[in-house]
Parts: structure tokens; sequence; C-alpha cells
């Protein structure tokens, strides 16, 4: 890592200039002159060759005249139409009989929501671009700020990537204001707090960081805030570009922020102290800071019965190991320690390895990367065709390789159940970690056999306890040890026993339950 | 200067695995037999009083390791080729450790594979781990240790399910009188492997409440000596005294023995954890404490760089001291462990302490 920032710092010393050439919005912080067509000639002049800037002139009286400007696709006209230009039109029956009309005339007129006063050109062209309609006046040194947008926007459906069969099916959308709003609804309380913030020099994304006041640590929101500050990028399409920017260790393979689609689980994970980061134009929310066994959980252990949710959360663990871990055992197993099987099962195990003729190491790569391609292509396909590719790859990859003796037939069954064990974890980019360490395992396994396994296990461990997300240790609370937050972490503890917030994050406001379980 | 913490916690997990760590393989009180139990209690009262001038030297100059305390006791010029002699002994004892993890794993699992490249792969990963300071090292002791005992509960418990298993393997007691023992226990037993904690005192700077200190440290002999003592039982029961007291890994021999229903066998895996795990504790201990050591005694700056000096030393180190493990296992017993054991983790250790004592008096009047 540190030859990277030696590069970078050469590379920004050969490039002196780098800043200063970026693409930015030049500074127009001079005010409005109050000449209306002096102005308009200046804001026009600025968006000349966007096809979408509209604008429309209004007499109010012979006197004074009134311009609209906005962008078109994100005002929604009619209710413009209602609520702006109508009322505008009808003016010069309402306005007092007097000779100077002002812009503060015209509060009163609009009926819109929302209306807001600037002065300054950059003000101004801020509004449009976000979607604002601006009302000019010719005579006044000060323009209106109508927000009446609206835009084509995908409805609020069910999280694709975090489906669950029992609790709300409702995900977040690429809409901000829909976002928040969901949180909203389930923290009906002051102390949820928004704060707004625009990133990205030219795509002016709106981030808002939202957190529980009185729960989360200042520290953590303090960190949350500056980290965001110093992103420097032109544009930020999605929330996961601020993952790499914000992340404490962007090497390793294991994310240190969750990334979700559902309400529910931000909300959750706010109660707990965390501050979550919400994206324009990203369905995918942010949380920090987060720890590994919190990426092993998923919203639905909370809504289903807490004996049978603690079950399924051991299997998710033992299919944990078994995704990392079941091809570099196969490996190991048949190439060093026969003697580790029962006899029996060796037996039929070199049986059906008789007539392949590679070996292990390389029979067990060729199907774990096949399957790796397969998976991908089932993702990219158009989803009417997307069936047959799992018709070709049960049938030739699985079957016909097998019958023509290319793979044997125990490897198959391996490297399948580790590919349906790898879809098993509630975080995706948790998965792509495990994917990938499997082929480093599997590697150290056809050197070192069942020793390599472990010397695998190991360094990962080792990689685990060093990590850390935001500050929070990310192995917690394992290591470092917090005896009362094992309750949610191998099995899930009924409710009413859970009565602790966790120790890393929740530490300023530990108690979450007031009351213990009413005997009936 | 010791930013880093460590819990109570941390380090009595990391201490007791490090106690355990090889001894519980390589089998202790070969020459008692059937006492052997007794052998390692013996061994286990002497080094509780061990643990106390430990504990009580660092509470004379708390805030201090045994690099740093040492020029405060017996003066700056006549402490340096003292510190010299820990920090090669922490070296040495580091190679030795891993020595016996090659071994094991070359003699049993990987025939086939040269024994410097078990143990260079293995001083890697901890190089890796220590590079991330004391608190990596003790979170990885929290997530190992639970696991070490869980194994070796289980193949306690798999042990019964032996045909051979008889506990009158253990008569007659002290057939030929405490005296053998004793004579066989003295300084061994305590040197090997309670004296071994001296190493706590490079740990004690970074733990978190000083306080509790002692208590932590008679509870890691105390813990670990009474396994070591059950396992000992364990393994005399299953193999018998006389083979007991030839095998060089015993509780592997024992735990092939183990056959579940013609189905559950071979749990040599969970011996090998043990051994992995067990070196990890003991290789990382004593390659921090060299590092820490040299790094004190140099007033360098960080320890990282010697780590990974160190860590490039220990498996050649490993290698040319002995040219077989029957070799290793005699230089180990007969001479470092009754000599330089006994003089730089008995002796001086009281010496210290009585001058450390003397100090004390003399400076407060």
């Amino acid at each position: 890592m540190k030859i990277f920032r030696q590069m970078k710092r050469l590379s920004a010393k050969n490039k002196p200039h780098m800043k200063e050439q970026s693409v930015q919005e030049q500074g127009n912080n001079e005010g409005l002159t109050g000449n209306l067509e002096e102005d308009f000639q200046r804001i026009k002049q600025l968006f000349e060759g966007a096809a979408d800037f509209a604008y429309r002139e209004i007499e109010i009286n012979a006197a004074y005249s009134a311009l609209i400007l906005y962008l078109n696709g994100l005002v929604n006209v009619e209710r413009m139409e209602l609520h702006v230009i109508h009322p505008l039109v009808k003016a010069n029956e309402k306005l007092p009989r007097r000779a100077e009309i002002t812009i503060d005339d015209m509060k009163g007129i609009l009926s819109s929501a929302q209306v807001k006063q600037g002065t300054t050109f950059q003000e101004v062209i801020d509004q449009i671009l976000a979607g604002g309609t601006i009302l000019l006046m010719n005579g006044s040194k000060s323009a209106l700020f109508i927000s009446e947008q609206s835009w084509e926007q995908r409805s609020v459906d069910e999280p694709v990537s975090e489906a669950v069969v029992l609790g709300p099916r409702e995900g977040f959308t690429e809409n901000i204001r829909t976002n928040g709003s969901m949180i909203r609804r389930r923290l009906k309380t002051t102390k949820l707090k928004f704060e707004y913030m625009k990133l990205g020099s030219l795509s002016q994304t709106e981030v808002m960081i939202t957190y529980l006041e009185d729960i989360a640590q200042h520290s953590i929101v303090e960190e949350v805030r500056s980290r965001l500050n110093r992103i420097e990028i032109d544009a930020i399409e999605d929330s996961g570009y601020i993952v790499e920017f914000i992340e404490d260790q962007p090497f390793s393979l294991f994310p240190q922020v969750l990334q979700t689609e559902r309400p529910d689980r931000v909300v959750g994970n706010l109660l707990e102290g965390k501050v979550g980061i919400l994206v324009a134009n990203s369905p995918f929310a942010l949380i920090v800071p987060v720890t590994f066994f919190e990426m092993m959980n998923s919203p639905e252990d909370y809504y289903g019965r807490f004996i049978i949710t603690s079950f399924i959360r051991f299997i998710r663990y033992l299919f944990l190991a078994v995704a990392l871990l079941f091809p570099s055992i196969y490996i190991a197993v048949t190439t060093f320690h026969h003697e580790l099987l029962p006899t029996n099962l060796i037996f039929s195990v070199a049986a059906s390895r008789e007539k392949v003729p590679f070996p292990a190491v390389v029979e067990a790569l060729l199907m774990e990367i096949t399957f790796e391609a397969l998976r991908e292509a089932g993702l990219r396909l158009p989803r009417p065709i997307g069936s047959t590719v799992s018709i070709v790859g049960a049938l030739v990859v699985g079957q016909a390789a097998v019958e023509a003796g290319i793979v044997s037939a125990p490897l198959v069954i391996v490297v399948a159940t580790t590919g349906i064990a790898s879809f098993m974890f509630p975080s995706y980019p948790l998965t792509g970690a495990i994917r990938l360490l499997r082929f480093f395992m599997i590697f150290l396994a056809a050197t070192l056999g069942f020793y390599g396994i472990l010397l695998g296990i190991f360094f990962i461990s080792v990689h685990l306890v060093k990590l850390r997300s935001f500050g929070v240790p990310y192995m917690a609370p394992i290591a470092p040890f917090h005896f009362n937050n094992l309750k949610d972490i191998f099995i899930r503890a009924p409710w009413w026993k859970i009565n602790e917030r966790p120790h890393e994050t929740g530490k300023r406001n530990l108690k979450r339950l007031s009351s213990r379980k009413p005997k009936y | 200067m010791y930013t880093e913490k460590i819990s109570g916690l941390q380090l009595f997990y990391l201490m007791v695995g490090y106690v355990l760590g090889t001894a519980i393989i390589l089998g202790l009180g070969l020459n008692s037999k059937q006492d052997a139990w007794i052998f390692i209690l013996i061994g286990m009262s002497g080094s509780l009083i061990l643990m106390a001038v430990f504990t009580q030297l660092a509470a004379y100059y708390p805030g201090d390791s045994l690099v740093e305390m040492l020029p405060k006791i017996i003066g700056k010029f006549l402490s340096y080729p003292v510190i010299l002699l820990y920090i090669l002994h922490f070296t040495y004892s580091a190679a030795r450790a891993s020595r016996e993890l090659g071994d094991l794993i070359v003699t049993t699992i990987l025939s086939e594979t040269p024994i410097f490249v078990v143990i260079a792969s293995f001083m890697v990963l901890m190089i890796y781990c220590l590079r991330g300071g004391v608190e990596t090292f003790a979170r990885m002791a929290e997530i190992v240790f639970p696991i070490y005992i869980f194994s070796l509960i289980l193949i306690w418990i798999l042990l019964f399910s032996v045909d051979q298993f008889d506990i009158k393997n253990l008569t007659p007691i002290l057939g030929n009188g405490l005296m053998p023992v004793l004579k066989d226990a003295f300084p061994t037993a305590i040197n090997f492997p309670f004296g071994e904690t001296i190493v706590i005192m490079m740990l004690f700077p970074h733990l978190g409440n000083s306080k509790h200190a002692r208590r932590i440290g008679m509870s890691i002999i105390l813990v670990g000596g009474l396994l070591l003592t059950i396992n000992s039982i364990m393994m005399i029961s299953v193999l018998g005294p006389e083979i007991y007291s030839r095998d060089i890994f015993s509780l592997l021999s024992a735990t092939q023995m183990v056959s579940v229903a013609d189905f559950l066998e071979r749990f040599d895996a969970l011996v090998i954890l043990m051994m992995v795990a067990g070196v990890f504790f003991k290789v990382g201990a004593f390659t921090f404490a060299a590092a820490v050591g040299i790094s004190q005694l140099l007033s360098l700056k960080q320890t990282r760089s010697v780590c990974l000096g160190l860590g490039s030393i220990i498996p050649p180190l490993s290698l040319v001291t002995a040219s077989s493990f029957v070799e290793h296992i005699e230089i180990g017993f007969k001479y470092y462990v009754t000599y330089v054991h006994t003089l730089l983790q008995i002796i001086l250790p009281i010496l210290f302490l009585c001058i450390a004592f003397i100090r004390k008096k003399w400076g407060q009047r």
C-alpha cells in the first residue's frame, strides 16, 4: 500500500495543475442585477446548447413582466401551470393598485407549497439544475424558487438482493426523498436526524447522513462526515462509489460497509447506534460501522421465531465453512491424506477418479471457474434465455463431463454444494470475498494439504481481527470479546432478552428494554 | 509508549494457550512414567511461586517490560549482556517450538514435504500476525483459544471410547516413593512449560488493568497446569506408562486409537489443529518478546521490521541447531531446559527480585 501512496505522490508532482484543470461549474456568486433582460441573457448563455432548458415570459401589467425558468422533464408541468402560471396570469386583478410591485407580492399569489427566495446567479442555476422553477421579475434583485419538481421514477418495489419470507417487502428506490421517508415512517422521533450534503463536482449528488441522536456516538458521526467531505470526484453514480472512498482498508476483500436495499435493516442498525448514508439515484443505503457477524445476519432473523432462527444461523455459519473450504478439503484428502477418510468412502472416491486424466487441483479449478462463469452468464443473460444457461450448466458441465470421464462425480457434488452454499449469505459483497478466498484455499490445499488449509484459515482470521470498520473491530464481539453481545451473534436470543445495544457502537445508551417480558 | 492495550481475558487465553502449546503434544515427565501427572502438579506448584516473583517484579516497576526494568535493577552496563541472553533465549525458544511443529507435520501428514517449507510458511503467518501488533495477536488468541480447548475436551471424551482405556494404568501411584519424582521434577517440571511464562513480563505493560496482573498470572499457571495434569492422566490411561514414556507425540498416538462405531476415526486432524494453534501462541509470544526486547534494547521506534528480521532468522535457526528430531529433543530436555532455563527463568528472576526489593527499601530511606 505504501507503494501506491508513493506512486500517487509522484503522479501528483508531475501534474501540478491537475486540480485547476478539472471541469467544474464556474463561480457565479454575483447577485442578480434587477434588470430582467440582462439577467436572463446571462443565464440563457450558461444553458446554451441545453435543449431541455425552458422559459416563459408572463406580463403582469404594462410595467412589470415576469419570467419563469425551468428544465423540461424535471418539473411537473401540470402542477406548474396550475400553481404558478395560472395565478400569475390572473395576477393583475389581485395585486394592489399601486405603481410598484415587488417580488414579495408574488409570494402571496403563488399557491405552491414550497417557495424560497434567493439573490445570486449561483443559487438560481443550482435551483434550475435541481428541478426547481425559478421566477424572475424585472426591477427585483431577488428570485423566487418554486419547488414543483417531479420526474419519472421506479415505484417502491420488493428488494431483489435481500428477499425475505417474513417481514416488510418494500425496498429503497432511486429517489432519496422516498428513501428518507421510508426511514422516517419507522422512527417517528425528533431524535432521527438527516444531514444533507452534496458530493461530486459535476453530479452534485445529494447524500444524506442519518443517525439517531443520543444513541450514535459523536465520534463516529463526525468521522463519517469528515470522510464524506474528503471525497473529491466529478460524479457519484451509486453508493458503491462512496464505499471505496470511506472504507478503512479498501484493499481488503471483506466489505467494511454494509450495503442494503431494505429500510427496515437501516432502521434496525440505526437503533444499534450506527450511521446510515443515503445516496441519491441509488437504491442501496450504506451502514457504518459494521462487523463481520452483522454481515451474516439477515433482517428476517428478527421477524421469525428465535429458536428456528438460531438453527438457521447455525446452518449459515456451517455453510460459510463449506463455501470456503469444501473444494480445498476435497483436494487435500484426495492428494495428501487418503487415510483421513473411512475406507469405504475412499474406495468409491478413488474409483470415480480412476478415469480422470487431471490431478485433483486442476479438476477442481476447472469446475470452480466454470461454475463462476455460469453464475456470471446467468446474471447477464436476458431473463427468457436464462433457463438455457441452467440447462447447459446442469447437463453439459455436470452430467456429460462426468460421463466423458473429464471430471469425477464427487467433485461435481463438491462444486455444486459449494455453489449453493455461497448464495446463503445475506450480504452480497461478503459472498464475493468468500468466493475469491476459495481459490486461495484451493491453492494452499494443493501445495500443503491439510496443513495448508489450517494456515489459510489462520491467515484469514489474522486479517479479520486486524480489520476495523470506522474504528470498530471487525470481529467484535468475539475479538475483542464481549459476553453480553453474544445474544445476537451465533444465536438470536428472544427479543426480551436482548436488553443491550452492541457495546462497540451503542455504548452511549446501552439500555434497549425498559421492562422484562410480562408473564402470562 | 504502550498505546496498544490488551484485556485480562486476552492475556489469559494467550498465556494458557502458550503454556499448553507444545507441552500437551510432547508429553511431560516421561521419566516418571505413571507418576507423570504428579510430576506436572509439582511443577505447577513450584511455578506458582515463580509467577509470584514475576508479578512482584512487574509491580515494583509498573509499566516496564523485563528489558526496560533490568537497567533499573542491575545498572545499565551489567544489564546489556543479560538482556542479550534473554533475547537469545526467546529467539531460540521460538525456533525450537517451530521445529517441533515442523517435525510433527512432516512425520504425520506431509511426509514428502521439506520441513523448511512447513516452518517457513508458518513463520510467514506469524510475521503477518505480529506486524499487526500485540492487539491483533491477542484478538487471535480470543478466536483460536476456545476452538483449542473445545478440540482438547472433545479428544478427551473420545479417548473414553478406546478399548485399552484403563485408569488402573496409573497404579502404583508413587510406587518408588516421592523422592524419584521430586528429583526428576526439580527443576525440569518448573522450567518447561511453566517457567517459560517469563515472556508474560514482556506483555504486562500492555495489560489494560495492571491491578489484576497477579490474579491473571496465577490463574494462567493453575488452569494450564490442571489441563496438562488431566491430559497426562488421560494419556497414561490410554497408552500405558511404558508407551507414554517412549512416545514423542503421545497425544497423537492416543488420538489415533480412537474409533467410534468403526466410522468416526482418524481424529488426527484435531491434534494437528491443536499443534498449529499451540505453536501459534508459543512462537508468537516468543517472537514478540524477542522483537520487543531488541527494539527496546536498541531504542528503536517500532518493532514491525524487527519481527520481519526475526522471522527470517528463526526458520533456519530451528533447523541448524539439531540434525534430527531425536537430537532436538535431547538437546532440549537434557541441556537447554535443565541448565539454561534454570538460569534464566528461576535463578536470575529471583536474584532480580532480591535486588529490586533491597533497592526499593533503601531507596525509600
